[in-house]
Formats: C-alpha cells, sequence, structure tokens
C-alpha cells in the first residue's frame, strides 16, 4: 500500500499539471484510460481473478467478511478525519464509538458488532471531502492497478493511505505491511467476484460501464445519499418525442 | 468496487405485480417478495428459476419506456424496424442479465424503506437489499404510470442509475459505430450467454 501511495501521489502530481481547468465530464484522456483498463482487466482476468478464486476454495465465507470487517476497522483514521473535514462530529462520534467497540468486544476488528448495535459503517474518504469542499474531480483516469479514479480521487486515495493505521504499528516490517496489503487485495477481490462476473456480462461496452458507474457512484457518495440527482443530468426521464424529430440535436455533451 | 456489486444485484428484487393498478411500494413489494419465492425455493432447477426470474421482469419494467430513456436523442436516428429489434433485444439483454444471478442468491432479503414523488409524476419507492454479514445495499426503484399501470423505468443502486449508465454506453457506441454496430453488439450479447473467458 505504501508503494500503492507513492505511486499515485505521483501519478496525482504529475496529472494535476495536466488537468484542464474546467471540469470535463467528458473523457479527454481515454486513449490512456482505454489502455491502462485492458492493462487492469487483463492483469485480473490471468492473475487476481484466479488467485481470489483459490482464496474462495481455501477459506470460509465467514473468514472472507472477518478479514474485510477487520481491514475495515483499520480505516478508523480515515474515516473520522474525513468526517470531521466535512464537519460531521456526529458521525465522527459514531465512528470513534464503531472502533472502541470492533477492536474489544469485536476481536480486533473481525466482528462488526457496531453494526448489530445500528452503527453501519461508514464510506468516507479524503476524495470525498475535495468533492464537498467543492473541488472538481477533474477528468476520468484510470490507474495502473488501482482502477477508476481522477486527479482528485488520486490525490485523495495517497493522503488515505498515509492516514491508514497499520503503517504506524508495523512500519518498520514491510513484509508484514505487504502481505496484509496482498492478501487484503486478494480478499477484495473474492468478496465481489460474483458481481463483477455479472457486471462483466451486463456491459455492452464494460470500459463505459465501469467509467458512468464509478462517477455516478463518487457522486453519490459525496452527496451522501443513495438515489440518483436528477440535477445532474436533467433530461433522464424524457422520452424523446417523435415530433421532436427535426429539432436540431444538442451538442453530443450536454452533461456539461 | 461497491458499484459493481451494488449494479449487479439489481437482479434479485425484480419479481411481478398481478395487480397492475396497486400503488408503486405495492408493486415493489410484491414484485420482491415474488422474485425471493422462486430464488428460495429447493423444488426449482436453475433454468426453471432462471425463467421465472426472467417472466418477472417482463412484467414489471416498462420495457418500451425504457429502450427509449436509454438511447435517448439517438432514439430518433434508429429506423422503426431499428426501434423495434433494439427494444426486443435490449428487452432480451436486460431479462438474461438478472436472471444470470440466480447463481449468486445468497439469502438476501428485501424490506421497502418509502416512497418520493419525482417529477414527471413519477414515484421513486426505496428499498434495500440486506445480505447478512456485509453492508445492505440501497435499491430505489423509479415507476411512472402509462395506461393505469405503474411500471419500472430505472432501478438506482447505490446512487447508480441503470439509465444513466446504459445511457452512456449506447451514447458511445452510437457515436463510433452507429446503429447497425450498437445492435450488432446486443444480439451478439444475446447469443452468448456464456462469460468469455473467465
Amino acid at each position: 500500500m505504501r508503494t500503492a501511495a507513492l505511486v499515485a501521489v505521483l501519478c496525482g502530481a504529475l496529472l494535476l499539471a495536466a488537468v484542464p481547468a474546467r471540469a470535463a465530464q467528458d473523457d479527454p484522456w481515454e486513449g490512456f484510460n482505454r489502455a491502462m483498463f485492458t492493462f487492469n482487466d487483463t492483469l485480473d482476468r490471468y492473475l487476481l481473478r484466479p488467485v481470489a478464486r483459490g482464496w474462495i476454495f481455501i477459506t470460509p465465507q465467514f473468514a472472507r467478511t472477518g478479514l474485510d470487517n477487520f481491514a475495515a476497522n483499520l480505516r478508523f483514521p480515515i474515516v473520522v478525519v474525513n468526517d470531521v473535514l466535512q464537519w460531521k462530529w456526529r458521525r465522527a462520534g459514531e465512528e470513534t464509538g464503531r472502533f472502541a467497540v470492533n477492536s474489544t468486544i469485536g476481536v480486533l476488528g473481525f466482528v462488526d458488532v457496531a453494526r448489530r448495535w445500528g452503527l453501519e459503517r461508514q464510506l468516507e474518504d479524503t476524495g470525498q471531502t475535495f468533492g464537498v469542499w467543492g473541488i472538481p474531480s477533474g477528468p476520468y483516469l484510470v490507474l495502473p492497478l488501482l482502477g477508476p479514479s481522477n486527479p482528485r480521487d488520486t490525490v485523495g486515495f495517497a493522503a488515505d493511505s498515509a492516514l491508514a493505521i497499520y503503517p504506524f504499528f508495523v512500519g518498520a516490517y514491510t513484509y508484514i505491511t505487504t502481505g496484509y496489503a496482498a492478501l487484503n487485495t486478494v480478499n477484495q477481490r473474492a468478496l465481489i467476484d460474483d458481481d463483477l462476473e455479472s457486471a462483466r456480462k451486463a456491459a455492452l461496452d464494460y470500459y463505459v460501464f465501469v467509467r458512468d458507474a464509478y462517477r455516478q457512484r463518487r457522486e453519490a457518495l459525496i452527496r451522501d445519499e443513495v438515489g440518483f440527482d436528477e440535477d445532474e443530468q436533467a433530461d433522464l426521464y424524457d422520452v424523446p418525442e417523435d415530433d421532436d424529430l427535426y429539432d436540431v440535436p444538442e451538442d453530443a455533451d450536454e452533461e456539461k | 468496487m461497491r458499484i459493481i456489486i451494488a449494479l449487479s444485484l439489481l437482479a434479485l428484487p425484480c419479481a411481478a405485480a398481478s395487480h397492475a393498478s396497486s400503488a408503486p411500494e405495492a408493486i415493489v413489494e410484491q414484485m420482491a417478495g415474488q422474485a425471493l419465492d422462486v430464488l428460495r425455493d429447493k423444488s426449482l432447477d436453475v433454468d426453471t428459476k432462471r425463467e421465472r426470474l426472467e417472466e418477472i421482469v417482463y412484467r414489471n419494467l416498462d420495457f418500451d419506456t425504457l429502450s427509449k430513456l436509454v438511447m435517448a436523442r439517438n432514439w430518433r436516428k434508429l429506423s422503426a424496424a431499428q426501434q423495434d429489434e433494439f427494444k426486443r433485444e435490449f428487452k432480451k439483454h436486460l431479462s438474461a442479465t438478472y436472471g444470470d444471478n440466480v447463481d449468486n442468491y445468497r439469502n438476501e432479503s428485501v424490506q421497502i424503506l418509502g416512497r418520493r414523488e419525482e417529477k414527471r409524476g413519477d414515484v421513486t419507492v426505496k428499498s434495500k437489499i440486506v445480505r447478512g454479514g456485509t453492508d445492505d445495499v440501497m435499491v430505489d426503484y423509479r415507476l411512472r404510470q402509462r395506461e393505469g399501470d405503474w411500471r419500472i423505468i430505472d432501478v438506482v443502486v447505490e446512487g447508480v442509475s441503470l439509465v444513466a449508465n446504459f445511457r452512456a454506453q449506447f451514447q458511445d457506441i452510437m457515436s463510433n459505430g452507429g446503429a447497425d454496430h450498437l445492435l450488432e453488439l446486443l444480439r451478439a450479447k444475446n447469443l452468448d450467454k456464456v462469460a468469455p473467458g473467465a
């Protein structure tokens, strides 16, 4: 993760310089992005997925869920710092409560006891905080190994990596952090295996599918709402009428 | 990555409404109930389950409106014959995608959370899929009334709209290869139900 963070910072720094001033909704780096996407996708098909399938085969479901809970618990500093940066003090308090309960009663975070008490896991990160502050995302960007992102979220990811809890404890033992990061990556991949396969089947253009889903999802997370924001795309639910036939079509990239 | 999780879960709560005139919440609730019944029924084999799920999707989604929404202004660029073919193939594609999730069922259940009035007289029914052990998945169904019947015109999973997502894909495909290319892709997808690679 440290290396990943470093790569992310470097990419972020290089790319921020190149970001056009306007908040482009289109995909000016599509050529690069598609190449990276294919690279990542190939790596996934031939390396990560087979390893994850093996992991699924040798572990029971509760072990995978437990490790996921453990990883989520280690995100505590990321969540709480970003709650505060977004001025959500109540949520920050809740997250602190979650961490205290899950780290103790929940056996180092492996059991999400707090969820059963009504305190749901929070998905805050620094990229979202930037979004809440009104910093535009910049163009879509596919990072090598890390996948869908944009300059804003790339910088956010670097900050998250610095905030993550485990480097502070085992920073001296690189093989522990590296081993954990690898295991966690495999586990996370295993948890979404069914879903990723359905997505590959459902998509007609998998690249565009992921690009659009990433954008929509990040926007929903920034709004802290799961619903679709109709104002983002005002014509989404307009049925094109036949008598519009001779209307001049609007600009292809009308999404602002 | 949660996006992907979410999107592929579209399948689960799609079931049928026999009382077409009932309120949107009732329709979604009944639909979810029927889909879960099919998924939980151990006496049915996978193919029967898939078939039943597809039927449920057929009855509750307004494919006519959906087709127009996902194509947006590209709709008018299709000839009448192409429009018909698109509707048919898109319907097949969506249903098949949903039916495929039969294998992925892991004891999820569905809760209806409430409704929200939308522009154009639409109603959004909010629901969540409860997955034991992992995070719940929030699913919004947008329904529109046509000829007295409420039917689903969009499914928004964890903030990701199906209509918006397909529209983005189709726009891209249309601008790169035109309608023939789009229809060809859809046909190919529908013929090839088995995951390539894997």
